[in-house]
């Protein structure tokens, strides 16, 4: 059987092939991702290069965080840290809170050092550190289970740790945050959406983050405001030195108590009743 | 005239009162409120600083499934500035773990008998009007004289000495069972020893997020092998009395009671963990 094609029939077809195919292109072909979307992703991840490969910086941080009471009142608590990097392997993070307590962290390539000074007493602790930067921050935060904020924007595999996290992100608008031209990025991890002002220019430095913790009670935020950026900060002997304070009490970490030989208290032993068989 | 008169000062009279009532209302509920702010000052400070959020990190423990459920450390969370808890400090943060852990018992395990549960109810209700007693005690014993206080002192130690001993005797097997299930739900969340990390991808989660005045820790004591053994860690934001104190090998211990504690950092906090005796004690 022959069949024969309508020369008109043909010409339709090759039409609406060609209407068709770039608009299945811009819609599903890049899974949808909008150019905003992928002009967003883009400043965020050459943010997070930048960050990674600047090998040593100094930055102020203005950050606040909700704490949601019993009541459903928010809270808002404020520290106030000085972060020194200095790759691979040196630290060193000042911080005083709003009630008053300074704490210190400074890692020196051997050790990991933290310190609280109060109104009532002064600690320090230190343990060996497991390797470089990202090793000694992972372990601070991830085995001694200590607190630092924004961690993941201080090592090197930063642009690998966004394509793990970011789900979604998307481009608000061009804008200015102190007096610089900035980029607002709002975009989504699995827990935390978050947004970023970028500097724009040839230096995409953080300026502000605001992370909101959509899955908890109240939806408490984290706010950051990065401020005095240098990126030559002047490093010398003292700057990772590690000096506790007069009189100040050595402590342990509590997840290394068990490696101190350091035993929790043992349980009593269960009392029987008296005419009841154990 | 005199009509007239008398009809605008009885409307003035009018609006005067309606005016002063409005006022009177209006300082009642701004009194209300202003209530509220001096029931912070006068609280010294209750309020939590114990949240998600003070982690600053891009991923927090909780997914949307457990967003109702309280974290372990959040769920008895009440910020203590000051370091040494006072009574009714303490009596908040045991009534917040036995809240929770009843919380517990109520959903995942057997029913206690509604007698023990009305007895244990009659017992917590008068352990704590003995401690708001104490309490009120303390208050007018710190009016005596330098001597009396001394005495009094040492008396109302022994008293929270005992409360704190009788509470820790019923409170343990209810902790247990606390920790328990907290092993139960927080597998992962077991801290291992130096180097290892029971999820790399999500290293950021692990932060406690700001103070928290008691809480559980289990650390396993070997990852390697094929067995570890598990050893779980009580603490407190602070001590239940005045301490003895007892330097061994260089480790501060405090001693309350039967108990000892050393201190230790455990998030953004120093705490005070229950451990076993230090050697020759």
């Amino acid at each position: 059987m022959k069949i024969t094609l309508n020369p008109d029939f043909i010409i339709i077809c090759l039409c609406v092939i060609g209407l068709v195919t770039p608009y299945s292109l811009a819609a599903g072909g890049d899974e949808g991702v909008s150019d905003s979307q992928a002009e967003a992703r883009e400043i965020l991840m050459n943010m997070g290069k930048f960050l990674a490969q600047t090998q040593r910086f100094s930055v102020n941080i203005l950050s606040g965080y909700d704490v949601v009471q019993e009541s459903g009142q928010k809270i808002e608590f404020n520290d106030n840290r000085k972060v020194i990097v200095n790759r691979p392997d040196h630290l060193r993070a000042e911080v005083e809170k709003s009630n008053g307590s300074r704490n210190l962290a400074v890692f020196d390539g051997k050790n990991i050092k933290v310190s609280t000074t109060t109104e009532h007493e002064s600690v320090y602790a230190e343990t060996p550190s497991p390797g470089d930067l990202d090793a000694s921050i992972k372990y601070l935060v991830n085995d001694l289970n200590m607190r630092l904020p924004l961690a993941v924007l201080l090592v090197s595999q930063l642009p690998a740790e966004f394509e793990q996290r970011v789900q979604d992100i998307d481009y608000v608008e061009n804008t200015r945050i102190f007096g610089h031209p900035a980029h607002h990025l709002a975009g989504s991890t699995d827990t935390v959406d978050f947004q970023v002002w970028i500097k724009d220019g040839d230096q995409p430095l953080p300026l502000r983050i605001v992370l909101t913790y959509k899955h908890e009670g109240g939806q408490p935020q984290f706010r950051a405001l990065f401020a005095e950026w240098n990126l030559s900060p002047e490093i010398t002997d003292s700057t990772f030195a590690f000096k506790p304070q007069d009189g100040a009490k050595k402590i342990s970490f509590l997840a290394k108590l068990n490696e101190m030989g350091i035993k929790a208290k043992e349980p009593a032993e269960p009392t029987t009743p008296a005419g009841e068989q154990p | 005239m005199k009509t007239d008169s008398s009809i605008i000062l009885q409307v003035a009279t009018v609006v005067f009162i309606t005016l002063f009532c409005i006022m009177d209302y209006a300082d009642a509920r701004g009194g209300g409120r202003g209530g509220g702010g001096g029931r912070g000052g006068g609280g010294g400070a209750s309020f939590s600083r114990s949240g998600p959020a003070a982690s600053g990190s891009f991923s927090s423990k909780s997914r949307s499934a457990s967003a109702t459920r309280p974290s372990s450390t959040s769920r008895t969370s009440t910020m203590d500035r000051s370091r040494q808890a006072s009574t009714s400090q303490l009596s908040d943060q045991r009534s917040q773990m036995q809240a929770g852990t009843g919380e517990r018992q109520t959903q995942q395990r057997q029913q206690p008998t509604s007698e023990q549960q009305s007895q244990r109810q009659q017992t917590a209700s008068d352990r704590q009007t003995q401690r708001q007693e104490t309490g009120t005690d303390k208050q007018t014993q710190r009016e005596q004289s330098a001597s009396d206080r001394q005495e009094d002192r040492e008396g109302s130690r022994d008293e929270a000495r005992e409360d704190w001993q009788d509470h820790a005797d019923d409170a343990r097997e209810d902790r247990q069972d606390f920790i328990d299930d907290e092993l139960d739900d927080h597998h992962g969340d077991v801290y291992y020893g130096y180097g290892y990390w029971d999820d790399d991808d999500d290293w950021e989660e692990a932060v406690v997020a700001g103070a928290v005045i008691a809480g559980t820790v289990a650390l396993a004591a070997s990852a390697s092998g094929s067995t570890s053994t598990t050893t779980v860690y009580n603490y407190y934001s602070a001590l239940p009395c005045t301490p003895i104190t007892a330097v061994v090998d260089g480790v501060s211990y405090y001693q309350c009671g039967s108990d000892w504690y050393t201190q230790a950092y455990h998030g953004d906090s120093i705490t005070y963990v229950i451990v076993a005796p230090p050697p020759g004690y």
